[in-house]
């Protein structure tokens, strides 16, 4: 469903530049949930925001349920990301001047859709994270962990194919942390919705089907993992599911 | 009906702007909801900058408003001074002629086909005194009239007190001159004039009747007596002659008419006239008689001087807006900055970037349209004000002469106000689209997790732009006769191969040397190719308006490129001083852009104040200057032969005569009217009067000395001589008999006279019957007060018809009116100040919020309370100052190389209390709206700040 082929993103600081992702290959099947996961600066929100189209890759290729992001216009890149994918941000990211189900209902709207069905589906939306009876609420009235499940809401009223989120317990507490990965692998398994996660957290990411440990720019090979985390095959640059071993060098480790 | 030359054209693109915002809400209803939601999510700074905006509308409308007042009152002012009267046929001298001629030229069959009606008068200029009352007035009208063919002219007369037939030498008056001398029906009244024949004489008479000041009354808007026109003839020792024909053409007064026909015709009948003229006597000529469009001459007057005013209002309000636009950008900079996490979520969600064009756009559609109406309709109010003040001016201004200026009508005209509305909203969302756009080009990763904006790589592309100001500019400079497009053809030049620099060499570098070429250029041009403002004030102030302009702003450019130097002047202080100088200065020099707008809001208003400050000295108060060592002005009605002053050191009579035909010096042609002086020995023994020009090598003494040496010179005062007239040239000026040819010999320092000086032999080839003075010139003795001695000279000579004036009073109120001209224009762009310190309290609030990180690291860090606070006043004080040194210098700078192109010896001057106090009130303003943020920033706690998150 979602494919990179020898991604490399290079930012440019004046005269240096910085390779902040290095010729990555990853396949991920749709129902998929993946949690990219490694320490601080080694590209995963790079690389969650070049194979969401969010950000540009410097060369390679990212090809999303079977188009290239590449070959698409900034113009036909948004209209995608609005119809079929869905954004969960450590910071919630919700609109201040609006309610919870009029955040919920935003990126609707924002494709064109009628807003009696934008504000049903988002009203449904929020009954699935919970959240019905403060939908009229500001993101100011709500806790951090209620404004993280306003976000979940707006990601997936839409009924998105993807849904990318980035550190999104990264701001909570450990008791909405919970709560708030509970809900995404439900909305997984219940839906089949293909969830990709960057965490840093162990704990959060053992609940994926999959982790993709990255370091410097690169999804490691097993030897690069610290002792007391085992890795299941050798080396690999192209991360894959089991169920679906069409590459050659797999590195997830697969839980149920 | 043009649209671009009624300004229509701004509420028109206005109305399809908003027309496209109403269609957008409809179709993209969260966009319009969003904007919606953010103009009333901060409703203090939302309140702010809805005041800054309205207040560009609110000037543009003032200045519009008030130009269409002058303009009003100017027209006015004619249509009352002529009434239905379009064309006078006459002699140029206003000597008399035969009645029968008068007659023969309003039976001609063609005037009577395109003529309404047409009249026969006999009028003088007469002193006029009640015995009774011992009151006088100079200068009346003495008008000789056929009561029953008037009537078909001017109508009837509207009585005050009953009005029956006037038996001989009786009079009527109108209510002006009855208030002037108190004299009501049955008073005695004398006149005392000279006759167009150029015999002084007295007419004893009555008053019949007062008549209320309607049109026909109110002549020329001056007081009037109408007495029967064979009585006056018969006084005035003319009989059976009259002086002048007054014609109307067909149709209403005030509406176009066929004018230009009715003069054909006209001149035709008087050549018919003239042809059946049996020749004249040996040694006279027969003296032609010449029609003149009067009304339609003073109301192309009227029209230009009003055009005069309206340039430069509009160039006020054009300066205003461009600090509006200033202001606007910065803010929606600021408000961009402040959005930047939700702009980017939004792109995120599925927002395009032309959606976050028009959610900016929307956003400036709902600012604009408050601001623009609200600013308009008040700005009305405004421009009605002084437009009111400039009038009243005007009508005090006139209190020199014995004409009435008209009550000034209040102009609010609809299209006026559509034009500010549309222009101040054109201003405010096309600024804001200009921003949003910049806006929409975040970067959406960066932008969604608060990281600084990625900067863009530098292509391999060539240079388009600057190549392109390279090739556009150096032709236009080389080879337009523009001097406006010169002028900034030469900056886009120099901003050109400033580009290239910055493109290969280094941005700084590039930006600096541009900029530094910029106002280079900038001042070469006001020195060398500012236009003549006699000859094109419209072009004239244009090209300071944008020259100016493009001068302050590469002088703006040229500081921002460089605020990086602020950080030298901390370091003479001590260590906590410099801590909080060098984080000032710091901030100001890392937003460039930002702080270059704050700079930009002041400098451009304060270009234009200096400039003022310089225009509004020039050519008035210095009394030894203006007075040339006289210190009383007398002019009488009646030739005086020895002037009576009690008091007088000297004193030099001159011959005077009027002049309204046009003259031409040089290539320069002038329509003013001015005034004949010839003077004699007294005069030139006596008279102190220096000058801006004379022939080289010659003494003040020398040049007045070839008045009479040099046959047929003249000397031109300031006002008369046109700017660019030079010693040596001829001025040509209208006789009965044909052109007249003088050569200038020296220009005056003096300007209020109105004069051109030649000797009395010169004068009266001009005026063959003005051998008599009618003007003096006194110099009072040491210790003798000018008031005085003016008295005495009223009492001695009262008979003649005598006005009698301290020579400092007449300067002081030409200078008092100069000022509170230019005072009513610097009102005008204290508005504009407004705008700037609105600015810099919006900028001061936001600043807070921005950095209640940096203010909790730096309190952490061992910065005290007193030292945030300082902090923030400083760097607002250092935007102020900096915007106030660019604004000065080159306001300055300029106006003195303008003016000294044009003038030889000009003594620079400014008026520095105006300077100052607006100084004054800048760093006034900007401590009081800086203060109370940063008192509130002061008082953060450390640790909260540092967790700060909105």
């Amino acid at each position: 469903m979602i494919e990179s082929r020898g991604v490399t993103r290079v930012y440019t600081s004046g005269p240096v530049e910085v390779a902040a992702l290095k010729d990555i290959d990853l396949f991920i099947s749709s129902g998929e949930m993946v949690a990219i996961m490694g320490p601080s600066g080694c590209g995963k929100t790079t690389l969650l925001n070049c194979l969401s189209g969010l950000d540009e890759v410097t060369s390679g290729e990212v090809v999303v349920e079977g188009t290239s992001l590449a070959k698409m216009s900034d113009a036909d890149r948004t209209r995608y990301r609005a119809r079929r994918m869905g954004f969960i941000f450590q910071a919630f990211n919700l609109l201040p001047v609006f309610s919870a189900v009029e955040n919920a209902e935003l990126p609707m709207l924002l494709v064109g859709e009628r807003a009696k069905e934008a504000r049903r589906r988002s009203m449904q939306a929020l009954e699935i994270v919970g959240l019905s009876p403060r939908a009229a609420h500001r993101p100011a009235e709500l806790s951090g962990g209620e404004q993280q499940r306003v976000a979940i809401a707006r990601a997936i009223a839409h009924g998105p194919a993807v849904l990318w989120a980035d550190e999104p317990t990264g701001n909570l507490d450990t008791e909405n942390a919970s709560m708030i990965i509970d809900l995404l692998v439900r909305l997984n398994r219940e839906t089949g919705l293909t969830v990709v996660m960057v965490t840093h957290d162990p704990v959060i990411g053992s609940r994926a089907n999959r982790v993709i440990t990255m370091k410097d720019g690169r999804i490691v090979v097993p030897d690069d993992l610290p002792e007391d985390e085992p890795a299941e095959e050798e080396s690999a640059e192209v991360a894959k599911p089991k169920s679906k071993p069409k590459g050659k060098k797999v590195s997830s480790r697969k839980r149920s | 009906m043009n649209l671009f030359e009624s300004g229509l054209i701004y509420p028109l693109i206005s109305a399809v702007l908003i027309l496209f915002v109403a269609i957008g809400a409809f179709v993209r209803p969260a966009i319009f909801r969003i904007a919606l939601r953010d103009f009333k999510r901060r409703p203090s700074q939302t309140t702010l900058v809805v005041i800054g905006l309205l207040i560009a509308s609110l000037v543009i409308a003032g200045s519009l408003v008030a130009a269409d007042s002058l303009e009003g009152l100017f027209v006015e002012n004619v249509h009352q001074a002529w009434g239905p009267v379009d064309l006078q046929v006459g002699t140029l001298s206003g000597a008399p002629f035969q009645a029968s001629k008068a007659n023969a030229i309003l039976e001609d069959p063609k005037v009577r086909s395109l003529a309404d009606a047409g009249a026969a008068r006999l009028e003088i200029r007469a002193a006029a005194e009640s015995p009774t009352h011992e009151t006088s007035e100079a200068r009346a009208g003495l008008i000789g009239i056929d009561f029953d063919a008037d009537e078909a002219v001017f109508g009837k007369f509207q009585p005050v007190t009953p009005l029956t037939e006037l038996g001989a030498n009786q009079v009527v008056i109108n209510q002006r001159l009855a208030d002037i001398l108190g004299v009501s029906p049955g008073d005695p009244i004398n006149f005392a004039a000279i006759s167009p024949a150029g015999e002084p004489f007295v007419l004893q008479s009555t008053v019949h009747a007062v008549v209320a000041d309607s049109e026909k009354a109110n002549w020329k808007r001056q007081p009037n007596a109408f007495i029967r026109l064979s009585d006056l003839q018969e006084v005035a020792r003319v009989p059976g002659q009259v002086n002048q024909v007054l014609l109307s053409a067909k149709g209403p007064p005030r509406a176009p008419r066929n004018i230009e026909a009715l003069g054909e015709a006209a001149v035709d009948a008087a050549a018919v006239v003239e042809a059946q003229e049996p020749p004249p006597p040996p040694g006279r000529v027969n003296l032609a008689l010449a029609v003149a469009e009067s009304k339609g001459r003073d109301l192309d007057r009227a029209l230009e001087t009003s055009e005069f005013f309206r340039a430069v209002l509009v160039m006020l309000g054009a300066i205003v807006a461009l600090t509006s636009i200033a202001l606007i950008v910065n803010i929606f900079i600021m408000l961009g900055e402040e959005r930047r996490q939700e702009l980017g979520t939004m792109r995120a969600l599925g927002l395009k970037r032309s959606g976050l064009v028009f959610l900016g756009i929307t956003e400036g559609v709902i600012y604009s349209v408050a601001s623009a109406i609200i600013g308009s309709l008040i700005g009305a109010f405004f421009g009605r004000f002084v437009g009111k003040a400039m009038a009243d001016l005007f009508k005090t201004f006139s209190e020199l002469s014995s004409v009435e200026f008209a009550e000034p009508p209040f102009e609010l005209r609809i299209a006026t106000l559509l034009t500010a509305a549309g222009a101040g909203f054109l201003v405010s969302v096309l600024s804001v689209a200009f921003v949003s756009y910049r806006t929409s080009r975040l970067t959406v990763v960066a932008a969604i997790r608060g990281f600084p904006e990625v900067k863009r790589r530098k292509g391999r592309r060539v240079p388009v732009i600057p190549g392109l100001s390279i090739l556009a500019g150096l032709p236009i400079v080389l080879a337009s006769g523009n001097v406006i497009a010169k002028a900034l053809g030469g900056v886009v030049f120099v901003y050109g191969v400033g580009g290239i620099i910055a493109r290969y060499w280094n941005a700084r570098l590039g930006l600096t040397l541009g900029s530094l070429a910029g106002v280079a250029w900038g001042f070469w041009a006001h020195a060398k190719l500012n236009p003549d403002f006699d000859r094109d004030p419209g072009t004239a102030f244009a090209f300071l308006g944008s020259v100016g302009v493009v001068t302050v702003a590469s002088g703006v450019i040229l500081t921002s490129a460089n605020l990086s130097l602020l950080r030298l002047f901390s370091a003479p202080f001590g260590a906590r001083a410099r801590a909080v100088m060098g984080t000032a200065s710091g901030y100001a020099s890392a937003n460039r852009l930002k702080t270059g707008l704050s700079i930009a809001m002041f400098s451009l208003v304060l270009y234009m104040i200096a400039g003022f400050a310089v225009w509004g000295e020039f050519g008035g108060g210095d009394f030894e200057e203006q007075s040339g060592g006289w210190d009383i002005f007398v002019r009488t009605t009646l030739p005086v032969q020895e002037l009576r002053a009690e008091g007088a050191e000297a004193q030099a009579g001159l011959f005077a005569g009027r002049y309204d035909r046009g003259y031409k010096v040089g290539q320069e042609s002038r329509t003013d009217p001015i005034f004949f002086y010839g003077v004699g020995a007294d005069f030139l023994d006596e008279n102190r009067f220096k000058f801006i020009r004379k022939q080289r090598g010659l003494t003040d003494r020398q040049t007045w000395d070839q008045l009479v040496s040099v046959p047929d010179s003249v000397i031109l005062d300031g006002i008369t001589a046109p700017s660019g007239a030079e010693v040596g040239e001829k001025m040509i000026v209208i006789t009965d008999r044909g052109p007249y040819e003088l050569t200038l010999v020296g220009i005056t320092t003096e300007n209020i006279l109105n004069a051109a000086f030649m000797s009395k032999e010169t004068m009266l080839k001009l005026y063959p019957g003005r051998a008599s003075n009618t003007v003096w010139l006194v110099r009072s003795q040491p210790g003798v007060s000018d008031r005085s001695v003016a008295q005495s000279v009223l009492r001695n000579h009262r008979e003649a018809g005598t006005e009698a004036r301290p020579l400092r009073e007449i300067i002081e109120l030409g200078a008092q009116f100069q000022r509170t001209f230019v005072g009513l224009f610097q009102l005008l762009l204290k508005m504009g100040l407004l705008i700037g310190v609105s600015g810099l309290a919006i900028s001061a609030v936001r600043t807070v919020l921005e950095r209640r990180h940096a203010i909790g690291i730096l309190r952490a860090l061992g910065f005290r309370r007193s030292m945030v606070a300082a902090w923030l006043l400083i760097e607002s004080i250092i935007v102020a100052t900096l915007g106030v040194l660019i604004g000065l210098g080159v306001g300055l700078l300029g106006t003195y190389l303008v003016i000294t192109l044009q003038i030889d010896d000009y003594i620079f001057s400014v008026d520095w209390n105006q300077v100052t106090s607006t100084v004054l009130l800048i760093y006034a303003a900007v401590v009081i709206f800086t203060a109370i943020p940063a008192l509130r920033a002061a008082r953060l706690k450390p640790a909260e700040a540092v967790r700060y998150v909105e």
